[in-house]
C-alpha cells in the first residue's frame, strides 16, 4: 500500500506516488469504477489490477460516467423520500403476499398433473397404514351403501369440478371420528365417524366436505403456499439471526393455520351445495356438528391455534347458506 | 519479534444501511425476487468495504448474475428432487446421489465465497476437497449418533478444522490449533443452559406433563387439554426458548475459541473477546426491536451486531503491519473473475 495521487487529463490518467514518480498511466477508459456504496472509500481498479482507493467522492463522481449506478446510490441516500420507499415496499409486500402468492400457487396447482397428486396419495396412505391406521371393521353391506352415497355425490359434480378421480377408503385407528382428503382425490373415513352418524345425510355432509377439499385442491395449495413463503422470505430477508428465525417459523405456522381455517369454511360451503344437488339433506351437517358437541368432541385449542374454526361459527355459516338455497 | 495488535473496525452506520436495505427490498419484491441476487451483492459490499484492519478494507467481488444463476440451479435441482422422490426407486437413487452431491456443492460454495472475498485487494481462497467435506459434514455426524452425541465436540472441531484450515489469504494458509477441552466446555454450556431454561419454564407445567406421560390417553381428553391450555403453550414456548438461547451462547463461545486458535502463516493470529451476556443481550434486543417495528429496525440491528463483533476482534501481527503484508503473497493471474457461474451456488440458501 502506498500513498498516491490520481491525475486526469482529457482521455488520460496518471497515478504518481509521494516522490512524484509515475506508477501507472494510460487511457481513462481503462479505469474500472465501482458503484459507490454509502460513504465507504471509493475504489478504482487500474489496468494492471492494482486498486486506487479514495474518499474524494465529489472528484470521482465528476469522473465516473455511469449514470445508472449513481441513480441507485442517490436513491439509497438517507433523505425524507425514503419514507416513500418504505410505504412503497410495504404496499408491494402486501400485494405480493395477498395476490402474487395466490397467483403463483394457482399456476403451480394448474400445471400439476393428476397422476402426480395420486402418487402423493398412495405414498401418504401407505405411511399412515404402517404407523397409525388399521383395516376397517365395517361390514361389506355398510361399506357398499356408503360407496353408493359417495358415487351419488361425485356424480353431482359439475364438469369443471370433476378434474380429479375420486375414491373412498375406510380405516379404523386411534384418531377418533375423523375424515380427511388427500390431493389425488382419496377420501378416508374412520369407522368411528361412520358409527357416530345416525343417518346417511350426516355422513354425506362429511363426504361432501372432503370432496370440497379435493375439488378446491386445498392440500396442494397449502403445500405450494408453504414452499413459496419459505423461498420468498429466504430471498428477501436473508439471514435474520437465530431468535428471529424461530419466531418467523412459528409465525408462518400460525398464518398457515389461518389459511387452513379459510379452507374449512370453503369446504363446508361446497358440502352444502353438493349434498343439496345430489338430493341429500344439507341439514345433516348441522346435526353432525351438534352431535359432536354433545359428545364433548370439541377442539381444545383456541381458534387462532387450530386448523379448524370453532363448531358454532361453522354451523352459523352453514345455516345461513341453507336458508338461501333454492327449493328443489 | 514484537507483537502488534490491530483492532478490526466497522465503519457502517444504520442510517446508511437503511437506505441500501429498503431500496434492495423494494426492487427485490417488484422483480419477484430476481433482484435479490444483486441485493445480496450490494449488502455484502457494504459490510465488507466498511470493515477495516490497519487501514485496509475487505471487499466482495461476486456479481449479481453469478448469484442468480447459482440460485436458479439450486431451485431447479430442488424441484427435480421433489418430483423424483415420488418414484420409489428414483428416491433411493436420489438419496445415494445426495451423499456425493452435497459435499461437492459445499466445497464449491466455500471456494466461491472465499474467492470473491478480498482484504487489501488480496483474494481469499479455499483448498478443501470433496472427500474431506464428506467425512466431516456427513459421515462423522452419522457416527456420532452411536455415542449418543457425547462425541459431538470432536465432530464440531473436525468441521471447523476442515473449514478454517483449508482457507488462505493469497497464499498464506490458515490453521486451527484448538484443544478438545474448550469444545467440550462449549458443549456442556449448551446442555446446561437447555436444562436450566427448560426447568424454569416447565416447572409449573410439570404436574400436567407428568400426568400426560403416565397416561398418554389424556391427549384425547378434551376437558383435560382445555383446562391446561396455558401451561401447555408455556411449555411449548419454553422448549423453543431453551434451544434458541443455548444456541446463541454456544455460538459466542465457539467464536472466541475459533478466533483464539486460528493462526495465519508467519506467526500471526486472531483474537475474539465476545462477552456472552452482552452477545445474548444484543441478540435478544435486536429481535425484539425488529418485531416491534415490523422489520424496519432490521438494518439497525445488523449494523449494531456487526459493530459489536468488530469491536471484540483483533489481529495480533508478528512484527508490524509491513511484516504481515509482506507475508501475504497474492496468487497470480486474473484470479476470481474467470470462474464459472456454477461456483456461485450458495448452499446457505434457506429453501
Amino acid at each position: 500500500m502506498i500513498d498516491a495521487v490520481l491525475y486526469t487529463a482529457p482521455g488520460q490518467f496518471t497515478v504518481t506516488d509521494d516522490s512524484e514518480t509515475v506508477r501507472a498511466s494510460g487511457d481513462l477508459a481503462q479505469l474500472r469504477f465501482e458503484t459507490p456504496i454509502g460513504r465507504a472509500p471509493r475504489r478504482v481498479t487500474l489496468p494492471d489490477g492494482a486498486l486506487f482507493e479514495t474518499s474524494e467522492h465529489a472528484a470521482l463522481d465528476a469522473l465516473n460516467p455511469s449514470r445508472g449506478a449513481k441513480g441507485l446510490h442517490g436513491a439509497e441516500a438517507f433523505r425524507p423520500r425514503l419514507i416513500g420507499f418504505v410505504a412503497l415496499t410495504l404496499l408491494a409486500a402486501f400485494v405480493v403476499w395477498r395476490y402474487g402468492l395466490a397467483l403463483l400457487v394457482s399456476a403451480a396447482v394448474w400445471i400439476t398433473p393428476p397422476q402426480f397428486a395420486r402418487v402423493i396419495d398412495d405414498q401418504t396412505l401407505a405411511v399412515f397404514d404402517r404407523v397409525m391406521l388399521q383395516p376397517t371393521t365395517l361390514d361389506a353391506a355398510e361399506q357398499a351403501r356408503l360407496q353408493a352415497d359417495f358415487v351419488r355425490l361425485a356424480e353431482a359434480l359439475a364438469a369443471s369440478e370433476a378434474h380429479t378421480p375420486l375414491r373412498l377408503e375406510f380405516r379404523s385407528g386411534p384418531i377418533g371420528p375423523n375424515a380427511f382428503a388427500m390431493p389425488g382425490g382419496t377420501v378416508i373415513l374412520t369407522d368411528d365417524l361412520v358409527r357416530l352418524a345416525d343417518d346417511p345425510d350426516m355422513v354425506a355432509g362429511v363426504m361432501g366436505h372432503e370432496i370440497g377439499h379435493v375439488t378446491h385442491r386445498h392440500s396442494l395449495r397449502q403445500i405450494y403456499r408453504a414452499l413459496g413463503i419459505a423461498t420468498l422470505v429466504g430471498f428477501l430477508a436473508g439471514e435474520t439471526g437465530p431468535v428471529l428465525e424461530a419466531i418467523l417459523l412459528e409465525g408462518n405456522l400460525l398464518l398457515q393455520l389461518a389459511y387452513s381455517r379459510e379452507h374449512e369454511f370453503e369446504a363446508d360451503a361446497f358440502a352444502v351445495e353438493i349434498t343439496h344437488r345430489a338430493g341429500f339433506d344439507p341439514e345433516g351437517m348441522i346435526r353432525f356438528f351438534e352431535h359432536l358437541t354433545e359428545m364433548g368432541l370439541v377442539d381444545p385449542m383456541p381458534s387462532w391455534g387450530s386448523t379448524h374454526p370453532p363448531h358454532d361459527e361453522r354451523v352459523a355459516a352453514i345455516r345461513a347458506q341453507i336458508a338461501a338455497l333454492p327449493a328443489r | 519479534m514484537d507483537k502488534t495488535q490491530f483492532p478490526v473496525k466497522f465503519h457502517g452506520t444504520a442510517r446508511e444501511y437503511f437506505g441500501i436495505w429498503i431500496v434492495n427490498l423494494l426492487l427485490s419484491i417488484v422483480t419477484l425476487g430476481i433482484y435479490s441476487a444483486w441485493a445480496k451483492v450490494r449488502t455484502n459490499k457494504y459490510f465488507y468495504q466498511n470493515t477495516e484492519i490497519g487501514g485496509r478494507r475487505f471487499d466482495y467481488h461476486a456479481t449479481g448474475g453469478q448469484i442468480l444463476i447459482g440460485r436458479i440451479i439450486i431451485v431447479l435441482g430442488f424441484i427435480a428432487v421433489q418430483i423424483l422422490a415420488l418414484v420409489p426407486i428414483a428416491l433411493a437413487v436420489v438419496m445415494v446421489a445426495f451423499i456425493f452431491v452435497f459435499p461437492w456443492l459445499l466445497v464449491r460454495s466455500l471456494r466461491f465465497n472465499a474467492r470473491v472475498t478480498s482484504w487489501s485487494n488480496v483474494r481469499f481462497n479455499f483448498h478443501g476437497k470433496t472427500g474431506g467435506a464428506f467425512l466431516v459434514y456427513l459421515l462423522y455426524p452419522f457416527l456420532v449418533i452411536f455415542t449418543l452425541f457425547l462425541a459431538w465436540p470432536f465432530v464440531d472441531r473436525a468441521r471447523r478444522k476442515y473449514a478454517i484450515g483449508h482457507h488462505s489469504l493469497g497464499q498464506s494458509r490458515f490453521t486451527l490449533d484448538a484443544g478438545i477441552g474448550q469444545f467440550y466446555g462449549a458443549f456442556f454450556a449448551f446442555l446446561g443452559i437447555v436444562l436450566i431454561v427448560l426447568a424454569l419454564s416447565l416447572a409449573s407445567a410439570l404436574p400436567v406433563l407428568l400426568a400426560l406421560v403416565s397416561d398418554i390417553r389424556l391427549l384425547e381428553n378434551d376437558a383435560f387439554l382445555l383446562g391446561n391450555m396455558m401451561l401447555i403453550v408455556q411449555a411449548y414456548i419454553g422448549v423453543i426458548a431453551a434451544f434458541v438461547i443455548a444456541g446463541i451462547v454456544y455460538a459466542a463461545i465457539i467464536r472466541n475459541i475459533l478466533f483464539g486458535a486460528t493462526w495465519i502463516e508467519g506467526g500471526h493470529r486472531l483474537r475474539s473477546t465476545v462477552s456472552i451476556p452482552r452477545y445474548v443481550w444484543i441478540s435478544l434486543t435486536n429481535a425484539l426491536a425488529i418485531i416491534l417495528t415490523l422489520g424496519l429496525m432490521l438494518p439497525w440491528a445488523k449494523v449494531r451486531m456487526a459493530r459489536y463483533l468488530a469491536d471484540q476482534t483483533e489481529v495480533i501481527v508478528n512484527g508490524d503491519l509491513d511484516d504481515f503484508i509482506g507475508d501475504i503473497i497474492p496468487e497470480g493471474g486474473a484470479f476470481g473473475d474467470a470462474y464459472t457461474d456454477l461456483e456461485a451456488i450458495d448452499v446457505g440458501l434457506p429453501v
